[in-house]
């Protein structure tokens, strides 16, 4: 009963957006002449729909408050992490709430939770955030010298492809061969590469894979496949 | 020889890194020479759709980056901001997508650049704010579904600024109802979703360009390719392109000049790697 | 002008992550944490303040206290499915988010006809491209040369590329073999410059984060010190 329902849902849910596109602006004056319409009402389904997606902002923080609160309450592995997290949050929260302060005595006392904001943001987030894919580069480093093996052709054609573009899309390639004509420049054929193969390649995934998608997307919609059926 | 250079294989990766951050501080400390500014057509392309911007019209930026990809979308949006300030081109800066903190990362990069160009807010430029178009635990973002629900009628989705200002309230916002009032979008992010292609370029017409980092630029090529994408800034390279085309060497060219070091770690770490895997397999054979 | 107190507190966190090269600590742990509940708590309040609060409950408000039209009323409705979304929290009662969860499903899969006809018919027609250069406006050149033969290139390449990844068709045969070697060729050189792309990236991360720590806080807040 539910399966069936949640089917219906879903077909429901994209027979509006289907059907919108399908039926053309304007209809043949020997059927009627008259306009599409569900067009002009796309923009109150869309704000319903963007509305609906934003309603669910609370239930990742439901899940991770519950999680760590328990792991306080139980004395859990790295319980002091978690209060680390609940004082974070709750910090920032009260920071955000007291920037937004009016009044005479405000301007001084908004100022200050906006530093408070700045630090919890500018400081703490972007600083953990941008330094976590700054490992990556480490990472990057060992690998390239653990794992770049050139056994067999192809990992010779795929390195040489990559040194092109890496060179040519620096500086550096332009210091070692900015003196030689545009078709012997890094540069010329980094973005030869990027702009034939790598192309004609992405084209032809993004060609296969939309119509794979497609399929797979018709078979959600109408709830046809193994548990349908 | 051959037993010195099979030792290459064993480099303990801590020295590895430590090697790497030395490498790529020195041009931070030393200043190299750039070589001679040049721009890519795909840079150029983005240059001259808001160089042919038409004074009635705003040019409508999408800025869904924050801390996780600021490393190239930062110097990339700058680079962007500066430009339409010093053409005196009007811009809407929206956030759709899923990065509630996009509209402040934004605003804290435009405001010195608005003020060192006398722009002022709400007469030359809005931060419209932050939609949602994300449903995590759901199998699709609506994002599609929203940019052409914002394209079709602006202030149904934003009836206030990011800080709450009422749209009637900007004298700019008087004349930008729908993307008719827009004469391109261009999008900032770490991934800019084709939505913005099938919807703002495909179903209207309206030019659209990417900032994006250079590790997902590869895939948009197709759509520069068949004309959907009227250019791209990719990474920090092209953000130095761009400061280049508007005569302002910022923190693109900073880092796009770093960037050499670091690509040069990468390939002298595989040829060590490879030059010790070939020793070691001479040895190898030489030992049996 | 950021506050210095914003820069060190950025330079504890940055040192404290990076310290993880090393090995897992304390410090990075508790970063970790407390840059996490931080994420949480501006998400919360920006979601509401941006996106809720002007679109859904400002209209209820205003509807309610007369000061707008009725129909804003209307959005109190919206609470009945926006609800459901919760019940993922529930074991019992799980199966109710499952309703808001397909209809979003059946939403961009719907979507999806539309978005994709429009992406992609272009790029079906952008790849029938010009061999003959002498078609060319110009005439026969060496740049109409070059530009044909870069066209064949790509013709080859996206073609052999779609023979060897798509069609199921067994390519262990003769006449089928070639074709696919150079499909798989063409993968090759395509994923080197996805490779050459993503350490570009990767560099970039690290290289934006070595110039707040050089520029923003060595040379700006410690040396400025001594500089005066």
């Amino acid at each position: 009963m539910t399966r069936s329902i949640t089917r219906l849902i879903a077909i429901l849910g994209g027979l509006y957006f289907l059907l919108e596109f399908v039926i053309p602006a304007r209809m043949p004056s020997w059927l009627g002449g008259f306009e599409n319409p569900l067009s002009p009402s796309l923009p109150d389904v869309a704000s319903v729909v963007q509305v609906l997606s934003a309603m669910v902002f609370l239930l990742g923080p439901i899940h991770l408050a519950r999680h760590h609160i328990s792991a306080i309450i139980h004395k859990r592995e790295n319980w002091v992490g978690s209060i680390v997290f609940l004082v974070s949050l709750l910090v920032t929260i009260v920071a955000m709430g007291g920037r937004g302060l009016t009044g005479d005595a405000a301007p001084k006392a908004a100022a200050n939770f906006q530093l408070a904001f700045d630090v919890m943001y500018w400081g703490v987030v972007f600083g953990f955030g941008a330094s976590s894919m700054a490992l990556l580069a480490f990472y990057l480093v060992s690998a390239a010298y653990r794992a770049f093996r050139l056994t067999n052709l192809d990992a010779a054609v795929m390195m040489a492809a990559a040194v092109v573009v890496l060179l040519g899309m620096a500086p550096v390639g332009d210091w070692i061969t900015l003196w030689l004509p545009e078709a012997g420049q890094f540069r010329f054929w980094a973005r030869k590469i990027l702009e034939v193969p790598n192309t004609a390649v992405q084209r032809a995934v993004l060609i296969g894979g939309a119509a794979g998608g497609f399929a797979a997307g018709m078979r959600l919609w109408l709830g046809i496949g193994k548990r349908g059926d | 020889m051959a037993r010195w250079l099979a030792k290459l294989q064993h480099i303990d990766r801590r020295w590895l890194y430590l090697a790497t951050f030395v490498l790529v501080l020195v041009p931070f400390i030393v200043k190299v020479p750039m070589p001679p500014g040049r721009a890519s057509p795909t840079t150029r392309g983005i240059y001259e759709t808001i160089e042919s911007c038409p004074p009635d019209k705003v040019v409508l930026v999408d800025s869904s980056w924050h801390h996780g990809s600021a490393a190239e979308n930062y110097s990339q949006f700058e680079a962007v901001i500066r430009h339409l300030c010093l053409r005196r081109v009007k811009f809407v800066v929206t956030s759709v997508g899923i990065e509630p903190i996009a509209p402040e990362v934004a605003q804290k990069v435009i405001e010195p650049i608005a003020d060192e160009a006398g722009y002022v807010y709400g007469r030359d430029w809005v931060n419209a704010g932050y939609l949602a178009a994300g449903a995590p635990g759901a199998a699709a973002s609506p994002l599609g579904i929203i940019i052409e629900g914002v394209c079709r009628d602006f202030h149904k989705f934003y009836p206030s600024d990011t800080h709450g200002t009422p749209m009637e309230k900007l004298p700019l916002m008087a004349n930008v109802h729908s993307i008719e009032d827009v004469h391109m979008a261009f999008c900032v992010t770490y991934c800019p979703d084709p939505n913005w292609i099938q919807v703002v370029q495909g179903q209207f017409g309206v030019p659209v360009g990417f900032a994006c980092m250079t590790i997902m630029a590869p895939q948009y090529y197709p759509y520069i390719d068949s004309g959907q994408l009227c250019g791209m800034i990719i990474g920090n390279t092209g953000a130095a392109e761009y400061e280049y085309l508007v005569d302002y060497p910022a923190r693109g060219t900073d880092l796009t000049m770093a960037s050499s070091f670091g690509n040069c770690c990468i390939i002298l770490a595989a040829i060590i790697g490879n030059i010790g895997l070939w020793a070691g397999r001479k040895e190898r054979k030489a030992e049996s | 002008m950021t506050h210095p107190l914003t820069i060190w507190v950025g330079v504890i966190a940055t040192l404290g992550v990076f310290s993880y090269l090393y090995k897992n600590n304390t410090l990075y742990r508790l970063v970790q944490h407390a840059a996490l509940g931080a994420t949480i708590g501006y998400t919360i309040v920006l979601t509401w303040t941006q996106a809720l609060w002007p679109n859904w409950a400002k209209p209820i408000v205003q509807a309610l206290d007369g000061t707008s039209d009725w129909t804003g009323a209307l959005w109190l409705l919206a609470l009945a499915p926006g609800c459901l979304w919760y019940f993922q929290l529930s074991k019992k009662y799980f199966w109710l988010s499952t309703f808001i969860t397909s209809f979003f499903v059946g939403v961009a899969a719907g979507y999806a006809f539309k978005a994709t006809l429009i992406l992609i018919m272009p790029q079906i027609g952008a790849s029938f491209k010009n061999l003959d250069p002498i078609s060319i406006p110009g005439g026969l050149s060496w740049d109409s040369f070059f530009g044909c033969l870069s066209n064949l290139v790509f013709l080859v390449a996206m073609f052999t590329t779609l023979l060897y990844f798509f069609f199921s068709i067994n390519t262990s045969n003769r006449v089928l073999r070639v074709p696919a070697r150079v499909g798989r060729i063409s993968l090759m050189v395509c994923l080197g410059g996805m490779f050459g792309a993503t350490v570009m990236t990767r560099m970039a991360y690290l290289l934006e984060r070595l110039r707040f720590l050089y520029m923003d806080w060595l040379r700006d807040q410690i040396i400025a010190i001594f500089t005066g």
